[in-house]
């Protein structure tokens, strides 16, 4: 029986990771245009994997981690659990935008 | 229009980026950030992965339960002492038919691996190794029984100092310089026999002697294990000649679960299913989902621990309030009737159940009421285990927690032994400690009756009430009930032990 909650916390990371690469893969390959709208799709493509990471590092942790459990307690537990993750996960998505966008020259720098 | 939105959007943007590159150029808030960031994370692993409590290790219960609940004495493999009544008397006993057959099965049963011993004229005397036949012969033969006296009390006497499971084969007449003995000369060997968790039993035939109705008694002095009463039993299988059986112990109260999954073949324990469970809640999908129990099959997990009656229940969960919550939200009230009638949900009933005990099985005694005792024994464990362990080392009684219930099923007799929670219990103990605490839950005898009816009936005969009085003396002496100073607690009928994980 999973009692310990450290495999939603877990899936954030690794959701938290694996988004915040592809939002650094997809703004590197924005090219610059002369009209500085790329600026504005990388803003956009940012906050698009921001909210994915939310989404979908709570939806991995309930499908996989919580829906199954039938311990009432470990139940709601888990489900706390898997919201704090995907909100954490998503709060360290922007700071680290936020940190990388500010201490950068290049096209990650549009994100802030 | 096209160039002109491009103008005003472009403005903001590169004001913000102007202000941007003033203070981007530095590493760092790079490097703090992302330290934070791996601080933050680690700290996360570290504790959600920090090892639960430290003192505990349930792969050493059967150590522990081997000083908890002194092993019932065991008797050695070495064989078995037979010794064989050839005062006079006997010869009557085996005109009777019936009683030869019984004993001639015993004897083929006993011939390879028991001493045989003859008890006339005050002597036991060593027969010597002879095949079943010869045996059998010299004991119906007429001829052996010109002797007197045989030397019953010598013998029982003999039986204590060896401590060899033996059988005895007597009416139980001693006699003592020419006269029959009256006093109640058996009880102090009974008693002594009993009183370490052996036990006697008595296959009683009825004879006549001279036209008094009299007994013979072949009596096994056995272990809990009780092998040579299973001979015994055996050999006389499928004879036909009619023997009442009765035990003098104060231990044998077989305790039966319905939920055998684990099958035991001596030292080899084998596994149904490669897991095992016990009498907690289950769920439908066989999950305990409100104790809550590891039943992973590992050495940390769910076992009954071999050798005693006794099952050890380690829970992951974090609080036994965290077991109460989940009680509540499984109760029958909460849940959807139709559900729980189609068995797609299971309504928490009992923290232990499915396991049956039996009143009046035991030949000596009828149990009139059992008893749940909780103690706190985590201090012995600590003190057991734990060599810098200086705290208290005694079991500490816990009332208001758990409570016995009690259902009768079909058997007459025989009940199925609930625990429940107690209603005062609120999931909380007097200290925090509690709630990680080892907890050794017993099911003892509280009051238990002799059958003294049966007594006078098996062991008494005209003229003679030696053996009824020793074994009606021996009853009370060894009664199982928490009235009787040698058991304050009462006889422990069955034991679980409960650890809750903490994490």
């Amino acid at each position: 029986m999973q009692t310990s909650v450290f495999p939603c916390y877990m899936v954030a990371i690794i959701v938290f990771v694996a988004m915040f690469l592809l939002a650094v893969i997809v703004s590197q390959m924005i090219s610059f245009k002369p009209d500085r709208s790329d600026v504005a799709a990388r803003k956009v493509w940012f906050w698009v994997f921001g909210a994915l990471t939310l989404v979908a590092s709570f939806g991995i942790d309930f499908l996989v981690n919580v829906n199954s459990i039938t311990v009432p307690t470990l139940y709601s537990k888990f489900l706390i659990h898997s919201c704090i993750a995907a909100f954490s996960a998503f709060a360290l998505y922007i700071l680290l935008g936020i940190v990388i966008s500010k201490s950068t020259r290049g096209k990650l720098a549009s994100w802030f | 229009m096209r160039p002109s939105r491009k103008t005003r959007a472009a403005a903001p943007r590169s004001r913000r980026t102007n202000g941007k590159r003033k203070g981007g150029s530095s590493k760092a808030p790079l490097i703090i950030g992302c330290a934070a960031a791996f601080l933050a994370i680690a700290g996360l692993l570290a504790w959600l992965l920090w090892p639960p409590t430290d003192w505990f290790d349930g792969s050493k219960m059967e150590e522990f339960v081997a000083v908890q609940i002194p092993n019932e004495e065991r008797l050695p493999d070495s064989g078995v002492d037979a010794y064989i009544d050839f005062s006079n008397g006997m010869q009557h006993a085996y005109k009777d038919t019936g009683i030869k057959d019984n004993l001639m099965g015993i004897v083929n049963k006993l011939t390879k691996t028991s001493e045989f011993y003859s008890l006339a004229n005050e002597e036991i005397t060593p027969l010597g190794r002879q095949d079943s036949k010869e045996i059998f012969n010299r004991i119906v033969s007429e001829k052996s029984y010109d002797n007197t006296s045989a030397p019953i009390e010598k013998t029982l006497a003999r039986i204590l100092k060896e401590q060899r499971p033996a059988f005895l084969m007597t009416d139980f007449e001693e006699f003592t310089g020419g006269r029959i003995q009256l006093e109640n000369y058996a009880k102090k060997y009974f008693t002594d026999w009993v009183k370490t968790g052996k036990n006697i039993t008595f296959y009683v035939m009825d004879f006549v002697e001279n036209g008094k109705p009299k007994h013979l008694y072949f009596t096994v002095f056995d272990d809990y294990g009780q092998r040579l009463v299973k001979q015994i039993d055996d050999a006389l299988e499928g004879k036909h000649a009619n023997y009442t059986r009765f035990q003098l112990a104060n231990n044998l109260f077989p305790v039966s679960r319905s939920y055998e999954t684990q099958i035991s073949d001596g030292d080899a324990v084998t596994y149904k299913g490669g897991y095992f469970k016990g009498g907690n809640y289950h769920d439908a999908n066989e999950v305990d989902a409100v104790s809550m129990i590891d039943e992973s099959g590992t050495k940390q997990a769910y076992r009954v621990l071999e050798g005693w009656i006794a099952e050890f229940y380690p829970s992951q969960a974090e609080s036994w309030k965290q077991i109460l919550d989940n009680a509540a939200m499984l109760a029958e009230e909460k849940l959807d009737p139709q559900a729980v009638k189609d068995m797609k949900v299971m309504p928490f009933r009992h923290l232990l159940s499915e396991r049956y005990f039996n009143l009046t099985c035991n030949s000596g005694y009828v149990i009139d009421e059992i008893g749940l005792k909780v103690y706190d024994v985590t201090g012995q464990y600590r003190s057991q285990f734990d060599e810098n362990y200086t705290g208290n080392s005694s079991a500490v009684p816990v009332y208001d927690f758990l409570r016995l219930g009690k259902t009768e099923v079909d058997n007459p007799g025989e009940f199925e032994v609930l625990v429940d929670f107690d209603p005062k219990f609120n999931g909380t103990f007097s200290s925090e400690e509690g709630q990680t605490a080892l907890y050794r839950v017993d099911i003892v005898v509280k009051k238990a009756t002799p059958r003294y009816e049966l007594v006078n009936q098996l062991f008494a005969w005209p003229g003679n009430n030696s053996l009824a009085e020793s074994v009606r003396n021996t009853l009370q002496a060894v009664n199982p009930d928490d009235h009787n100073s040698t058991e304050p607690d009462g006889k422990i009928i069955y034991t679980a032990y409960f650890h809750v994980n903490g994490k």
